[in-house]
């Protein structure tokens, strides 16, 4: 008989079984020491990796399992998940680690069931550091949000482990790497590089009808100055990047391109000087160069994300034609608050992504006051707000709430209730970033709030990929 | 009365002079001026005392009576030897133009949580510690007692530091970062730096509330009328009213550490039938274009 399984009432869908049997047969056939998982938001990755966990419990091939996430909250949702579809799947939640206690967590994995430990990827630094556990007492380890087991900050090696999982590679017992579909394959490539040539990968671009969104044409606001300060903006931002771009040029340095604001880390420039023989006064150049790409880069969010009060309280608003637009009420805001008036009085439920924190408090003020909205109408999560006050928030919305106004604070595999329809205030800065907010509606439009001019091909082409994309899709 | 609130100069003269210029405009006399903290930058002693005597001078050429505290970069111990300038820290004052009667108390320094490092901030003081917290406290209720004896129309809490919750929200503050990035390198050339390292103590560097609760719990039951504060540069230019406080963070004067929000003071007016506020500029130039505009000020 079977020692977990799905409970009753649930089953897999249609195209999860084909990938749990393939991931089984990766491990079991091909003897497979890594195995990655790569599939769209919503197709319930997580649920996969249970289902295969369960067969190779079954099949007596592992026995204890290490389960690793990025944060704490999705530690507690991930072994909820298990233990609402499948029996025999107890995991410990995060146990509290002390050299006391690890003898206790050992005695309970033995004799209370338990399949394994479930703890986030700071906890496992800690873990190994202090040595608490080793490879030797579990037969496999599970990544959740394995994207970024590697990051692509260092010059010299390119894609480097993350310091949280440092050490992991090293480990012998299989392991399942479960990511997101839009991670770059470039990111993909050094992930499975950094694991060795045992490795497999599974990535399928696979949606449900009901995850498919349909893409409405963005929505234009048509404020001419606007596109003179973000054109300026634009023009010195590319001037200083290009400038910076040379210095790194002339001393050969690779990397950083992509972001040259990490050479603003004391550390990293330290580590430049005795790399490159970099002198102090290019350092400074390379500093004040960067300060100002910061600072137009700033400018240019305040403009375009309806940062008004921050403008006004810059020297900005020294000028004469940043005063003249200050004095007019945000357009882009506006046609924010029709929009959602017209959906809300369709009986609609709606989500609104922006990308900062500041301009999700500034909408959730904004269209409370505008359309004589009651707290309860209107929830706004960021990541100002604990993880047990984001929960609380999202199971309000879900019961009562008519407007979810989020940053990316749920970028990572949290699930949140259905929306009839996403409002995306502020692209995200990647189309990795995107489906993952995307994705998080399940189905339903998604419409763009764009300026004419400046903005307006960019989210044209963000459409279009979007469109295509659930397009082609296999269902 | 006429009153100018600045914070945060870090020896920045010019940003000073520049003021002058504007604040010459102001009609009805020379008006009062605050300074919340801040005033030099101590990078060599010989040259901060040069530079904070400096700025007190100018100002005091434009004002009726300069009232200042020191901030976390200042040393308590202010030596300025201007006539018609007054050290608030710890202290109080009544200004009575004839229209209009305000006392003033202020307390200098800030809470060390709100420093990422200790070097180049030589008035920190620690509010976790009962004992610290227990002095500060008194010290503000024994100077507002003070002022209430002589029944002014409106008091004013000038401080360096915010109160906690409000307009305080940033990283912890670096004067180190500050002075990397900045070109105030260029002028320190051959200079002596100070000695850093062996100093250095590292905070958590998210983003938080930096300011005291010792400040806001006095506000909470004293409730000044007007609260003027400094030092987290990144909510400067804020304003807020909570009960019968209207609160200014005016640490934005110098472009130093954030070129984007600085050059800006506080201008209040005040009689017996209320206060009336605005930020403003020292920028004179106003009428020129945006591309312009970015050049010479970013």
């Amino acid at each position: 008989m079977d020692v977990c399984g799905l409970r009753e009432g649930f089953r897999l869908r249609e195209y999860q079984e084909p990938i749990v049997n393939e991931t089984l047969k990766e491990f079991e056939e091909k003897a497979r020491q890594n195995v990655f998982i790569s599939l769209p938001q919503g197709t319930g990755k997580t649920v996969i990796a249970l289902a295969a966990l369960s067969k190779l419990v079954n099949d007596n091939k592992v026995k204890k399992v290490l389960v690793l996430i990025p944060r704490r909250v999705l530690v507690n949702q991930w072994v909820d998940k298990a233990q609402e579809m499948f029996y025999g799947l107890g995991l410990m939640k995060n146990p509290t680690l002390s050299k006391e206690s690890v003898e206790n967590i050992r005695g309970w994995l033995k004799y209370a069931g338990a399949v394994g430990i479930a703890m986030t990827m700071q906890s496992f630094k800690n873990i190994i550091k202090k040595e608490y556990f080793t490879e030797k007492d579990f037969d496999m380890v599970i990544v959740d949000e394995a994207a970024d087991l590697v990051i692509s900050r260092d010059f010299i090696e390119g894609f480097r482990m993350s310091k949280y999982l440092k050490g992991l590679e090293k480990w012998q017992i299989p392991k399942l790497f479960i990511l997101p579909y839009h991670v770059r394959e470039k990111k993909i490539i050094a992930l499975i590089k950094k694991f060795g040539n045992n490795s497999a990968l599974i990535r399928k671009m696979v949606l449900e009808d009901q995850l498919i969104c349909t893409v409405r044409d963005p929505i234009v606001i048509d404020d001419p100055l606007i596109n003179i300060f973000v054109e300026k903006l634009e023009d010195d931002y590319k001037k200083t990047k290009t400038n910076v771009h040379r210095i790194l040029n002339k001393y050969g340095i690779e990397g950083y391109r992509e972001n040259i604001e990490t050479l603003l880390n004391p550390e990293t420039l330290d580590r430049l000087k005795k790399a490159y023989g970099l002198g102090e006064e290019t350092c400074q150049q390379i500093q004040i160069l960067i300060t100002k790409y910061i600072l137009v880069q700033h400018i240019k969010k305040w403009f375009l994300y309806s940062g008004r009060s921050e403008l006004s309280r810059s020297i900005l608003s020294a000028q004469k034609d940043v005063n003249n637009w200050l004095s007019y009420e945000d357009k882009k805001l506006n046609k924010l608050v029709e929009e959602v008036k017209t959906r809300l009085n369709q009986g609609q439920k709606l989500y609104i992504f922006a990308q900062y924190i500041a301009t999700a408090e500034l909408i959730t003020g904004h269209l409370t006051e505008k359309l004589s909205l009651k707290p309860r109408d209107i929830t706004i999560i960021t990541g100002a707000d604990e993880a047990d006050a984001q929960f609380e928030k999202l199971s309000s919305f879900k019961k009562v709430g008519k407007i979810l106004v989020t940053t990316p604070v749920f970028d990572k595999g949290t699930d949140i209730p259905q929306a009839d329809a996403i409002i995306v205030y502020t692209p995200p800065p990647s189309t990795e970033k995107l489906f993952q907010v995307i994705g998080r509606i399940r189905g339903g439009e998604v419409i763009f709030l764009t300026y004419k001019g400046i903005e307006e091909e960019s989210t044209n082409q963000i459409a279009d990929t979007l469109r295509k994309t659930f397009a082609s899709a296999p269902r | 009365m006429n009153i100018i609130a600045i914070s945060d100069i870090y020896s920045d003269i010019s940003i000073v002079e520049e003021l002058t210029h504007i604040t010459k405009r102001i009609a009805d006399g020379k008006p009062i001026i605050i300074i919340a903290g801040d005033i030099g930058l101590r990078t060599t002693p010989t040259r901060y005392k040069q530079d904070i005597n400096h700025i007190i001078n100018i100002l005091s050429q434009i004002s009726k009576q300069i009232l200042y505290i020191p901030g976390d970069s200042d040393v308590k111990e202010l030596e300025i030897t201007t006539p018609n300038a007054q050290n608030l820290d710890g202290q109080n004052c009544i200004i009575d133009d004839g229209n209009v009667k305000i006392g003033f108390l202020g307390l200098g320094g800030a809470p060390t949580h709100s420093m990422r490092s200790t070097d180049l901030s030589p008035y920190l003081w620690n509010e976790s510690i009962p004992i610290v917290a227990e002095n500060l406290l008194t010290e503000l209720k024994i100077n507002i007692e003070k002022i209430a004896q002589a029944q002014p129309d409106y008091i004013i809490l000038i401080t360096h530091s915010p109160p906690y919750g409000i307009a305080d929200r940033s990283k912890p503050i670096t004067l180190q970062e500050m002075l990397i990035l900045e070109d105030i390198l260029e002028e320190l050339k051959g200079e002596t730096k100070p000695e850093t390292k062996e100093t250095t103590k590292k905070t958590t560097t998210s983003i938080r509330h930096l300011g005291s609760r010792i400040i806001s719990n006095f506000v909470k039951y004293y409730k000044p009328d007007v609260h003027i504060f400094g030092h987290v540069h990144k909510e400067g230019g804020k304003t807020e009213t909570q009960e019968a406080t209207k609160f200014f963070n005016v640490s934005h004067l110098s472009p130093l550490p954030y070129r984007l929000t600085g050059r800006k003071y506080l201008h209040l007016t005040i009689n017996k039938q209320g206060i009336t506020s605005s930020f403003d500029h020292v920028i004179t130039e106003r009428n020129i274009l945006f591309s312009e505009f970015i050049e010479r000020y970013l």
